[in-house]
């Protein structure tokens, strides 16, 4: 077969020790660099590339490769942890991921998380040996049109996310769509709100928007709350998932992984929107949604597994078409001109062991990744057990550090600040802050898709109903307006007579 | 753990830019420490492909290692403002394409004067490759501007924003042809690329290296380009041959902070006109259907200085505002 003959090229030539230690730098890199919020995948492989110069082609994009699968990794860890998401797609692993080590279950959640990307990715793997040139057209379905039905959905799913009401959980994504315009307008290039500051004509950081939101705003309410601190000692027994934990968690990875394999393919975002679009469809077919937000482990189990997937599968479009669908996946065409290998449909044919060999290395460095992390959960869990006094310090430094990374100056600094008084003020308002930031990376895209369409159309908006997937996302989204709205609608009432009363 | 390394290589950047000021005439041991480029694009596109033919070799010639830092925005003006605030020793450095005589057309309130900018070097130029949807019924330069004529405002182009070459060509071709082919911008070349091969939009213009695997993969043809003499092993012919006079090329420049003094901008264009004879480098551009010019800074100076006039009149024929 085909398919086993190739795979055979690829394993020999991911299994040298060589690949095999770049592999293991790669998934070590990555995941440190998850952790650390602020120094996302991309920058660390822009400062990382001139190194592979020097490699073996394979072994520089099999590196490549690890830092950025494994920045998945690192990036849920410290979001279960301290409620620090270090990459966008972790913002939903804070949700629930957080609250199950709140409730000593901190063990059990990076557990879930590890096998649940393990098997993700193991998944997604195998779908790119088998099915690559198949899928790599699924990213060209996707025009402005559908896009927009896309963020329409994704936005509309956002106020799912949301515990508590139904109100405030509008208000904050309406929140986060204004402060997203902040910066040049794509069409004409107007910069808005930026009120004359050139550090604003790229709109406000979004690392500095989830620092201060989530992980700031953390630190400043258990300090305030000392007394309500719900973590419990790690015994050997909170640290393993129990039988029950692992049933629970089955089904919502195996939902994850098929959304983020098929968002995936997507050019743009697919992996971050996968871990959005994933927690919705949980909190849907879950029979207690009351549970999410409060650390059900459906709500942290099907998202890390839909952004491994969509961090995979990603790689799809660059590998058979030569078309990169993200800024790594850029760099690593990059890499492979600068060995004068010209990246497109024939890298397949002509250098098999570059093309097979990285989708051998991706399984072998999944693998290594649940082998680093599963013994360092003890580790890890110890890390909250640090007294308060001693960890936060750390972590607003490193955080700080973080930020000046991002362009080396200080603004994004003082953003995370003023971010931080704002969501205290939204933790004493009990409202969540996860719509506003869903709000703030969808809302942007969304005008922009729009007004591409409408500019395609000459401003004819019978264009929507012109595309089949379009049709099938906006209904969707009605439907689910209208599901989420009539009982809230009722509840509210309920609540208001029950006040009266 | 590589945020520190980073910091440190920044520590001694500073550590060093500072001593370089106080020992004014240093520049005979000129680069003092490690050398700052500024990429004003987001990494992996191609402007970082370019700079790594040079930048290592450029590193090695001059001693000290050359550190690059993509500060992607406002079509390289984030960039370009934070090069025009560094000392003017040489140390900080940056490469940038033809958009740099175009933004003093396109933006108000500039936070620098780009005459005052030092141009090193003119690095490279190459035409734009225009690349059309595979299934459009045309296949030469004479028969897409009938379509034009007999289809007004049908033919749509997917553009990589507001002020960038791309955009600028496609405009000129609108106003030489007498076409209407309307302007969809997108973020950046890539996604506009992705466009056109989903079949969104129809046209697009780009460099050579980043439409040819999309028409190996027979999502796109190309039939024109927008230089002067047939285009690389394809012969791509020129737009020229049916409009005459027709030229638009993008360009790479290494530019220095205002006032950095002549020794170090020749000592930096010494190494580069050895970096660009050499045959390796030679072929590696060729490849790419990219052409190594290497000049003098004299020759740059005058080169920008034209480009900037032949892009105020493009721009202001077009009736763009700066805003």
């Amino acid at each position: 077969m085909d398919l086993l003959t190739n795979l055979d090229i690829g394993f020999q030539a991911a299994l040298s020790l060589h690949n095999l230690t770049f592999c293991f730098i790669g998934v070590l890199v990555g995941t440190a660099i998850g952790m650390l919020p602020g120094l996302g995948p991309l920058a660390t492989i822009a400062m990382l590339l001139p190194l592979t110069y020097a490699l073996e082609p394979v072994s520089g994009l099999i590196m490549i490769a690890g830092i950025y699968y494994g920045a998945q990794y690192g990036g849920s860890t410290t979001a279960i942890l301290v409620n620090l998401p270090g990459e966008s797609s972790s913002v939903v692993s804070c949700l629930d991921g957080h609250q199950m080590a709140r409730k000593g279950r901190a063990g059990a959640a990076l557990a879930i998380a590890a096998l649940g990307s393990f098997f993700a990715g193991t998944v997604a793997t195998l779908l790119i040996a088998a099915f690559s040139p198949v899928l790599a057209e699924v990213a060209f379905l996707f025009g402005p049109v559908e896009y927009f039905a896309m963020m329409v959905l994704g936005l509309t799913a956002a106020t799912l996310l949301a515990h508590g009401s139904f109100i405030k959980g509008v208000a904050m994504v309406l929140t986060g769509l204004i402060l997203g315009l902040v910066g040049a307008d794509v069409n004409s290039g107007t910069y808005r709100f930026t009120f004359g500051s050139f550090s604003l004509t790229e709109g406000i950081e979004f690392v500095a928007v989830a620092m201060g939101l989530f992980a700031f705003t953390d630190i400043v309410s258990n300090i305030r709350s000392n007394q309500s601190r719900e973590v419990t000692s790690p015994s050997l027994r909170n640290l393993m998932m129990s039988a029950k934990e692992f049933r629970q968690a089955v089904f919502p990875v195996i939902r994850g992984t098929a959304i983020g394999s098929l968002l995936g393919l997507l050019p743009g975002g697919g992996a971050m929107i996968s871990s959005f679009a994933s927690y919705a469809v949980e909190k849907r077919v879950s029979k207690h949604p009351e549970e999410f937000g409060q650390g059900a482990i459906a709500g942290l189990a099907g998202p890390e597994a839909a952004n491994n997937a969509g961090a995979q599968t990603s790689f799809i479009p660059m590998l058979t078409l030569g078309i990169p669908s993200n800024g790594v996946m850029a760099l690593m065409i990059g890499a492979l001109m600068v060995h004068n290998i010209a990246p497109g449909p024939f890298v397949m044919v002509s250098n098999p062991e570059i093309f097979w060999g990285l989708i051998a290395s991706m399984w072998i460095g999944n693998a290594m990744l649940v082998v680093l992390n599963l013994p360092l959960i003890p580790l890890w869990v110890r890390l909250i057990q640090v007294n308060y006094w001693v960890l936060f310090p750390i972590i607003l430094v490193v955080c700080c550090v973080g930020l000046f990374s991002i362009n080396n100056n200080v603004v994004p600094i003082y953003f995370a600040a003023g971010f931080t008084v704002l969501g205290c003020l939204f933790w004493r308002m009990r409202a969540e802050a996860a719509p506003l930031l869903l709000g703030f990376i969808l809302g942007p895209l969304m005008e922009e898709h729009f007004r591409r369409s409408l500019l395609l159309s000459r401003g004819d908006l019978s264009i929507f109903w012109h595309s089949p997937l379009s049709v099938a996302m906006l209904s969707i989204a009605a439907a689910m307006c209208l599901v989420i709205l009539l009982p809230q609608i009722r509840k509210g009432r309920k609540v208001a007579f029950e006040e009266e009363a | 753990m590589k945020g520190l390394h980073r910091a440190l290589a920044l520590a001694t950047t500073l550590i060093t830019i500072s001593a370089a000021s106080i020992a004014a005439a240093a520049a005979q041991d000129y680069p003092t420490g490690p050398i700052k480029l500024i990429i004003p694009y987001a990494p992996g596109g191609g402007t970082d492909a370019a700079a790594a033919v040079f930048s290592d070799k450029l590193g090695q010639i001059l001693g000290q290692p050359i550190i690059k830092e993509n500060h992607p925005g406002s079509n390289a003006v984030i960039g370009t403002a934070l090069l025009a605030e560094a000392a003017p020793d040489g140390q900080t450095l940056m490469v940038v394409t033809g958009a740099i005589a175009n933004n003093p057309y396109l933006y108000a309130n500039l936070p620098f004067d780009t005459e005052e900018l030092v141009p090193v070097s003119i690095l490279t130029t190459y035409p734009y490759v225009l690349a059309v949807r595979s299934d459009l019924p045309f296949n030469n330069m004479q028969e897409l501007i009938d379509y034009a004529k007999a289809n007004p405002g049908v033919l749509t182009a997917g553009t990589p924003g507001r002020g960038a070459g791309a955009q600028l060509v496609l405009r000129l071709l609108n106003e030489r042809a007498g076409i209407d082919i309307r302007d969809i911008p997108f973020k950046g070349a890539g996604e506009s690329l992705n466009a056109v091969a989903g079949g969104f939009v129809d046209v697009v213009f780009s460099g050579y290296e980043t439409v040819r695997p999309f028409v190996e993969s027979g999502k796109m043809k190309f039939f024109a380009q927008s230089g002067t003499v047939p285009l690389g092993e394809e012969q791509i012919p020129p737009i020229a041959d049916t409009l005459p006079g027709f030229e638009y090329q993008n360009w790479l420049a290494l530019i220095a902070p205002p006032g950095t003094p002549e020794n170090i901008t020749d000592k930096l264009n010494e190494g580069l006109t050895a970096i660009f004879s050499e045959q390796e480098v030679k072929d590696r551009l060729a490849s790419q259907n990219i052409q190594g010019i290497a000049s003098t800074a004299e020759e740059a100076k005058a080169y920008l200085s034209r480009e900037m006039s032949t892009s105020r009149s493009i721009i202001g024929t077009l009736g763009l505002q700066p805003e």
